[in-house]
């Protein structure tokens, strides 16, 4: 049986478009409001990826550090992010849903408590920022064993003899940094220059679901519409921030900023 | 420091509260050239400083090398730092056979450990031998439930800056706050090398709490030609403890890792004076 994210990248192919791939942290800027955002922009987006918040985030710069401290604040823990989890595939079965964050958190809760966990609240797949390749082949089977995909992760410095590796144990979707940063930093090598990158990657199997991410908003995004995938992260956590200073609703702000990007890539 | 000797530009990244409170030490790096980096999030200490550090690193490996002063980190850089700082346990191990002809038999090296890289140092040499080593972790104040004893007080394994070790966590797995009145110890984590000597029972791991590390310092500074930072105070809390019970014929050795002028303001604060 088909996954419903090779289902979501199918249809864009169909309609020859790059899937538009959001990222919102759960319980940011409320734990209702985060199931709001995610229900609104899953009009727009393709495929939803959801960060469960860690309170030391390696990978992440200022504006997803702001939403998980946001949201730990506001006392999100992974019971929660489960039943936000589960409230939204209840009322979109159709729409996978990704979730992104830091492996202590599963370490803690144990492997096979998190992915029961997941199974029963319908999450479609796990990207877990600090579980590198190799060391990440065990819990990877295990999710593959649960029909859950784990996402690798692919950077400008893997090399290609590691990069055919990591490819050849991926699921239906590999996931490749656009550049040397963290997330949300500014896109400081040329949209041309990550497609060549990406078009290297596509070579060694064009059949696999290939997403650029990285320093992707509105201004770039069109330029990379070539790609399977285009996943756009900061920009939404740095609305939601702007949104509350403004005093705006975040959910009506994000389901416009959503729309834009989409409009850009059809 | 190394960036100067090489001709290489450097940039220190140091939690807020650290610049505050080690301000000798902040000096001393920027006239050696350092640029210093404050970290303004989270707690502003270590634990903020290296995750800072990553990031830069992560967004900039195509041109800078990133060097961790402690044993904490992915795996290369826990061994480059313990590899380097070795050369303490190295020079000590021909001091000592100069002093008693061999390495006796009955002998005890104390170490402060936070990061981990002095205890490493200090010990590595004497790995294979019968020496003792006894780590001493940050107890924090006394009357606090907060401390940057991970090991002492049993913390559970869990995964830091990329490395699993036994760390101060929450339930969930959200990294936990720490407190110590010295700033080189307070980080939550313990450093994986000094996890698997607790696990290998080779070391043994105590804490001492900040008041018991300053009245060390305090005793110490006045019987002694010396001066120990707040961190090695620590290790010199649980000689103290230690000696009476001891033979004289035992053999107690304290690395004084640290000179106390860069802890002046704090101590200043807590004794009213500091002299050196």
């Amino acid at each position: 049986m088909k996954s419903e994210i090779t289902l979501a990248f199918e249809k864009c192919k169909k309609e020859k478009r790059p899937a538009l791939i959001t990222y919102t942290v759960a319980g940011d800027n409320t734990k209702n409001n985060s199931l709001k955002i995610l229900n609104t922009i899953s009009k727009h987006a393709d495929i939803l990826e959801l960060g469960f918040p860690h309170n030391t985030p390696i990978a992440d710069g200022g504006q997803i550090q702001g939403s998980a401290h946001r949201a730990l604040k506001n006392g999100i823990t992974l019971k929660d992010v489960f039943q936000i989890v589960k409230k939204f595939k209840k009322t979109n079965s159709g729409k996978p849903l990704i979730l992104m964050g830091y492996f202590n958190l599963i370490y803690q809760r144990g492997e096979n408590n998190f992915l029961k966990n997941c199974k029963a609240a319908g999450v479609d797949g796990l990207i877990i920022v600090d579980l590198p390749y190799p060391e990440n082949k065990i819990f990877a089977n295990k999710c593959k064993k649960k029909s859950i995909n784990f996402i690798q992760l692919l950077s400008p410095t893997t090399s290609e003899d590691r990069m055919k590796k990591i490819i050849k144990d991926s699921h239906d979707m590999v996931y490749y940094i656009s550049m040397l940063s963290t997330t949300g930093g500014k896109l400081k090598v040329s949209p041309k220059k990550i497609l060549e990158s990406y078009n290297k990657i596509k070579r060694i199997n064009p059949k696999k679901n290939l997403v650029i991410g990285f320093g992707i908003t509105d201004k770039t995004i069109s330029s990379l519409r070539s790609a399977n995938g285009l996943v756009v992260g900061s920009m939404l956590c740095k609305s939601i921030t702007n949104s509350l200073k403004m005093r705006q609703n975040p959910v009506t702000k994000l389901d416009k900023v959503v729309y834009n990007l989409k409009r850009k890539i059809i | 420091m190394a960036a100067k000797k090489f001709g290489l530009k450097c940039k220190i990244f140091m939690g807020t509260k650290d610049i505050k409170r080690q301000r000798p030490n902040v000096e001393a790096m920027r006239k050696n050239g350092a640029l210093i980096i404050p970290v303004t999030t989270g707690s502003q200490t270590l634990v903020d400083a290296v995750s800072e550090c990553m990031r830069y690193w992560v967004s900039n490996c195509d041109t800078t090398h990133m060097c961790v002063g402690s044993t904490v980190g992915p795996n290369i850089f826990i061994k480059i730092c313990a590899w380097s700082t070795a050369q303490i346990s190295r020079e000590l191990i021909v001091q000592v056979k100069e002093e008693f002809g061999k390495i006796p038999k009955k002998i005890k090296l104390l170490n402060c450990v936070g990061g981990g890289s002095s205890a490493m140092g200090f010990w590595n040499e004497f790995m294979d031998t019968d020496a003792e080593f006894v780590g001493i972790e940050a107890g924090g104040p006394k009357k606090s439930k907060l401390h940057a004893a991970p090991l002492t007080n049993g913390s559970k394994i869990g995964i830091l800056h990329g490395a699993a070790q036994y760390v101060i966590q929450n339930k969930e797995g959200q990294i936990g706050s720490t407190e110590s009145i010295s700033a080189g110890l307070d980080y939550p984590g313990i450093s994986p090398l000094h996890c698997f000597l607790k696990d290998a029972k080779r070391a043994r791991y105590t804490s001492a709490s900040d008041e018991e590390a300053l009245k060390a310092y305090q005793l110490v500074s006045k019987l002694e030609n010396i001066s120990p930072s707040l961190e090695p105070s620590h290790a010199f809390a649980e000689a103290i403890k230690i000696a009476p019970k001891l033979k004289s014929s035992d053999v107690i050795i304290v690395n004084s890792c640290g000179d106390s002028l860069k802890d002046k303001d704090i101590i200043k604060q807590k004794l009213g004076s500091y002299i050196r």
